[in-house]
């Protein structure tokens, strides 16, 4: 089964980056966003079923994304990728509804095994 | 956990109800036969009551045939006719209990209405019979006066005469009949009774048999849960984390891992608030953010192997005083794993470890990795500069701060820093600076120049308190650790000297060289001034013969040895008996080596293994000789002082003697080499050596040699 | 450090001064020293500094400036516990504070009092530590910082 992805940062070489690793592993990116704006618009137009989300960005931070995501549609499956200057930021995003969080920077086997673990099924 | 099968319980089930349908039989049955007995006993009555009949109906008939014999019965015959009714109703109810005994029917007795059934016992049957065929005749004469007219005067006589016939016999098959009755009915309890104590008994067995799978079950798995108990506690006690669940509520389970104590270095920890516990022994940040990662786990949809790398408590520093005043601070990594019950996260189980010893290491290991870094750079420094120099600098260095400390140190709280200590303090400063910019240690002299800002600042400031000092002081402190750390990189390289060099070689001595004239003759010169100042002396040449230079050069060349060999032995080369302290050969070793360079110039180096040139001394002797006053001679640096050798009038040497004191002899040295375009570099390491290394133009003008030559005789 | 952390230590031993007495000690000249020369006087508060730099923070104190301070608080008992008490008292207040200003690296132990010169204060060897000299009314004691 492939699944959409939607990636939410504000580094266009990060952006590249998890496109290019997660092409080759069941994703289709129906969507990039530079900012959590232009996140909500491309949400409603292309309805991921996976979004990996930066928390320090322009206009509309991860946080408040997050939230309005998950209120458009609960069942969303968010992957916070960000770095770990504020483990208490990084804690907040995973309350407002993301399930993961992978911490930058990443190799691509640390993106494709995050994404393995977000989409499983089991527990934990 | 609280979802079982039948399978387990069956036998505890159907114990149960076996045990219940005993008890329910033996209450069916005795309300059965109780009822039995019950209308047993009506029957035993009417039974009775039929005896009592006879007896009556007799003794009323008889009454009536003596009323009628004695003519008692008048015209209104009220007494009679009142016996004669007594007599028909005493037959109409001994007729109707027959009947009713018979087929069964509904009779009133003295308690009211009763239920009777016909007998079905053979005997009361044949019994029964008996008493209905003695019946049937009284009953036809009763039938018969029944049916007479109500004034009618009744014929008693062959009704009595049945009655008398048969009174007897009826007694007797009534009383047979009650009697039968009666036990009839005593069986009946009996049964009763037998089926109640079976009843009772099976119930007991069924009882005592749940009784004994129960306590076996209940045994056996008490095993079980005891060996399960063991088998935790086992592992709780002798693991080296320490674990323990924690609940939605944030408690800590009852039960803790022995090691948990230790680990967090409190104890009676089962039950405890973890938050509580927390708090104190983390920063407020580190448990905020603590308790939301906690929250987390337990309340929110989220992949815990994707959220690990929050874990806020996965490297905390908790520590405890010591009586010393010391703190012990240890490292601990405190890790959650969900518990799940049926889909849901009902616990956290918590594992708490003593990483102190990795975190230790980890953090060596980064230290040394900077500390080689920072070195090598050093070090590619110190390996290009002059060792000696370096010494020196260092030297001059420590002295440099330790000065500057001094000043800080005696300026009172009272009067302050005056501002004529700052340029004090400024000036060591950049005399420092110098040397080491001379000596590219580019990191000690930016340093040094970042102090100087600082001190710069402070002279700006019109009013100065002496808490603005403490910032120079930091810096103070800087440059003694960058002073400290060359020092430590030089000891290692010199270390590694120590290590790799070998014995040198004695000096391959070509017996041909040895023996031309002019070596002889610097050897004999050597010994000469040796004996003179009680020392030994050992020379030896390499290079070119000297016979094959131009006159005016081999002279040069021949004066100016002479010149570094009165030197050498007069100043640097130490008695034979220091030397030997020094761990070097009792005779002062020097080495002469004369070669073209092959650009134009003639290169001399002049080597011996003495004390070398020893900076301080030449200060001194500088202010002895008045060349310097004392502030030059304490700010001069090591350039300025060793170029001073070459210097006239300047001599290390208090006592005056033939060979050294007067101050003249270097100094000429340096002259002349200048006169003939060349030039003179020194190089030495007090205690080691002292190595002149001289550049002569191959066509150097003959007329300074002579000049030279006069030099030479006026210094001998 | 150093230079802020320094400040942070000074301007505590001065408020402490400041709110008992109404008067601010004189500083110093600010100094370093050895290890085995630091000043330690009659009563000297010792705080124990782990974390990210080791070592320990003590005011040293002769005898009369704890008399003096004591009778200036209103305190007539001048026997040595007292005083020991009053300089285990201006270490704890320093500690306690020094504990609001610096990171979560940096652990600040309970103080310790040592009485006399006899009993060794455990300090870094190898490492120059700051002395700032303090001055109230007349008596001299000292803050001495020594961290690695």
């Amino acid at each position: 089964m492939t699944f959409k992805l939607m990636i939410v940062d504000d580094s266009n070489i990060i952006r590249g980056k998890i496109s290019r690793t997660l092409t080759q592993h069941r994703m289709e990116i129906v969507a990039t966003a530079a900012n959590g704006e232009d996140a909500i618009k491309q949400f409603s137009a292309n309805q991921p079923d996976v979004v990996t989300m930066d928390l320090t960005m322009p206009r509309m931070d991860g946080l408040e994304c997050i939230r309005k995501l998950r209120r458009m549609k609960p069942d969303l499956r968010i992957l916070v990728v960000s770095a770990l200057a504020d483990k208490a930021t990084a804690i907040q995003a995973l309350k407002e509804g993301a399930q993961g969080f992978l911490c930058k920077p990443f190799s691509e086997d640390d993106l494709t095994d995050a994404m393995d673990e977000l989409l499983g099924e089991t527990h934990g | 956990m609280f979802r079982f099968g039948l399978g387990k319980y069956r036998t505890i089930i159907i114990s149960i109800t076996l045990f219940l349908v005993f008890d329910v039989g033996v209450l069916a049955m005795t309300f059965l036969i109780s009822r039995q007995i019950a209308s047993d006993a009506v029957s035993l009555n009417l039974a009775g009551q039929q005896r009592t009949l006879v007896q009556q109906l007799t003794k009323t008939a008889l009454l009536l045939e003596q009323d009628a014999t004695q003519g008692i019965i008048d015209s209104s015959g009220n007494s009679s006719f009142s016996e004669l009714k007594e007599l028909i109703g005493t037959a109409d109810l001994f007729n109707a209990t027959l009947e009713a005994f018979h087929q069964g029917g509904r009779m009133v007795d003295g308690r009211g209405r009763v239920e009777l059934t016909p007998q079905d016992d053979i005997q009361a049957a044949a019994q029964f019979k008996l008493l209905e065929e003695m019946w049937v005749p009284i009953n036809v004469e009763l039938q018969k006066i029944k049916s007479l007219k109500s004034n009618a005067k009744p014929d008693l006589g062959p009704l009595l005469l049945v009655l008398v016939a048969d009174n007897l016999n009826l007694l007797t098959v009534s009383n047979m009949l009650t009697s039968r009755m009666e036990s009839l009915s005593a069986a009946k309890a009996t049964n009763l009774r037998i089926v109640q104590i079976a009843g009772i008994t099976l119930a007991l067995i069924n009882f005592g048999f749940i009784l004994y799978y129960f306590l076996r079950q209940l045994r056996t798995s008490d095993h079980a849960v005891e060996r399960a108990q063991k088998e935790t506690e086992d592992i709780l006690r002798t693991t080296q984390e320490g674990l323990f669940l924690l609940d939605t509520d944030f408690r800590m389970g009852m039960q803790t891992s022995h090691a948990l104590s230790k680990i967090l270095g409190m104890s009676d920890l089962a039950g405890r608030d973890f938050l509580a516990l927390l708090k104190p022994i983390v920063t407020p940040k580190t448990f905020d953010t603590a308790k939301e990662y906690i929250e987390l786990l337990l309340r929110h949809d989220v992949k815990e192997k994707l959220v690990a790398s929050l874990n806020p408590l996965d490297c905390i520093e908790v520590s405890s005083p010591q009586p010393n005043g010391a703190i012990e601070s240890r490292f601990l990594n405190i890790r959650f794993n969900r518990v799940f019950d049926a889909g849901r996260v009902t616990h956290l189980l918590v594992t708490a470890t003593d990483i102190t010893r990795r975190v230790r290491l980890e953090r060596e290991l980064k230290e040394s990795e900077r500390k080689v870094q920072d070195q090598m750079g050093m070090m590619v420094h110190i390996l290009q500069a002059d060792p000696s120099l370096l010494q020196e600098f260092l030297r001059n260095a420590i002295k440099g701060l330790d000065q500057i400390n001094e000043e800080l140190r005696t300026g009172t709280a009272t009067t302050g820093m005056s501002a004529k200590r700052i340029d004090m303090l400024f000036r060591i400063s950049h005399r420092l600076k110098g040397d080491a910019n001379a000596l590219k240690l580019e990191a000690v002299a930016q340093s040094l120049h970042a102090f100087e800002n600082l001190l710069d600042g402070l002279r700006a400031n019109p009013v100065l308190r002496n808490e603005d000092f403490l910032p120079v002081t930091v810096r103070v402190k800087g440059l003694y650790a960058e002073i400290h750390a060359i020092q430590d990189a030089l000891t290692r390289v010199a270390q590694v000297r120590g290590v790799v060099t070998v014995e040198p070689p004695k000096p391959v001595q070509d017996p041909a060289i040895a023996a031309l004239p002019f070596v002889q003759q610097w050897r004999s010169f050597a010994q000469e001034i040796a004996q003179r100042h009680e020392k030994e002396a050992e020379l030896s040449y390499q290079g070119l013969d000297l016979a094959k230079l131009a006159q005016p050069l081999r002279d040069a060349i021949n004066s100016i040895v002479n010149q570094f060999i009165r030197n050498a032995m007069a100043h640097g080369v130490e008695l034979p008996g220091e030397r030997k302290q020094r761990g070097k050969p009792a005779a002062g070793r020097i080495s002469v080596y004369v070669s073209d360079a092959g650009d134009g110039f003639l290169e001399l180096s002049f080597r011996d293994d003495g004390a070398g040139i020893d900076p301080e001394k030449i200060r001194v002797a500088a202010v002895r000789t008045g060349r310097l006053d004392a502030t030059a001679a304490k700010l001069a640096d090591m350039r300025k002082l060793i170029s001073m050798i070459f210097e006239p009038g300047v001599s290390t040497r208090e006592v005056v003697d033939e060979d050294a004191g007067r101050g003249v002899g270097l100094d000429a040295v340096k002259d002349m080499v200048t006169r003939m375009g060349g030039r003179v570099r020194i190089g030495t390491t007090v205690g080691e050596y002292c190595h002149f290394r001289v550049q002569l133009p191959l066509g150097a003008a003959a007329e300074n040699a002579n000049n030279m030559t006069d030099v030479n005789r006026e210094a001998a | 450090m150093d230079e802020q952390q320094l400040r942070i230590f000074v301007d505590l031993v001065r408020q402490y001064f400041d709110r008992e007495t109404g008067r601010l000690p004189e500083i110093g000249s600010p100094h370093l020293g050895d290890a085995t020369a630091l000043p330690i006087y009659d009563f000297t508060g010792v705080i124990g500094i782990s974390g990210e730099r080791q070592g320990c923070v003590y005011v040293t104190a002769y005898r009369e400036m704890l008399r003096a301070l004591l009778l200036q608080v209103g305190e007539t008992d001048v026997a040595d516990n007292n005083l020991c008490d009053l300089v285990g008292e201006v270490a704890n207040t320093i500690s306690g504070n020094a504990r609001i200003h610096f990171g979560p690296n940096f652990m600040i132990s309970v103080p310790i009092v040592v009485k006399g010169t006899a009993q060794a204060i455990q300090v870094p060897r190898n490492i120059k530590a700051y002395i700032i000299p303090l001055r109230w009314h007349k008596h001299e004691a000292s803050l001495v910082v020594s961290l690695q």
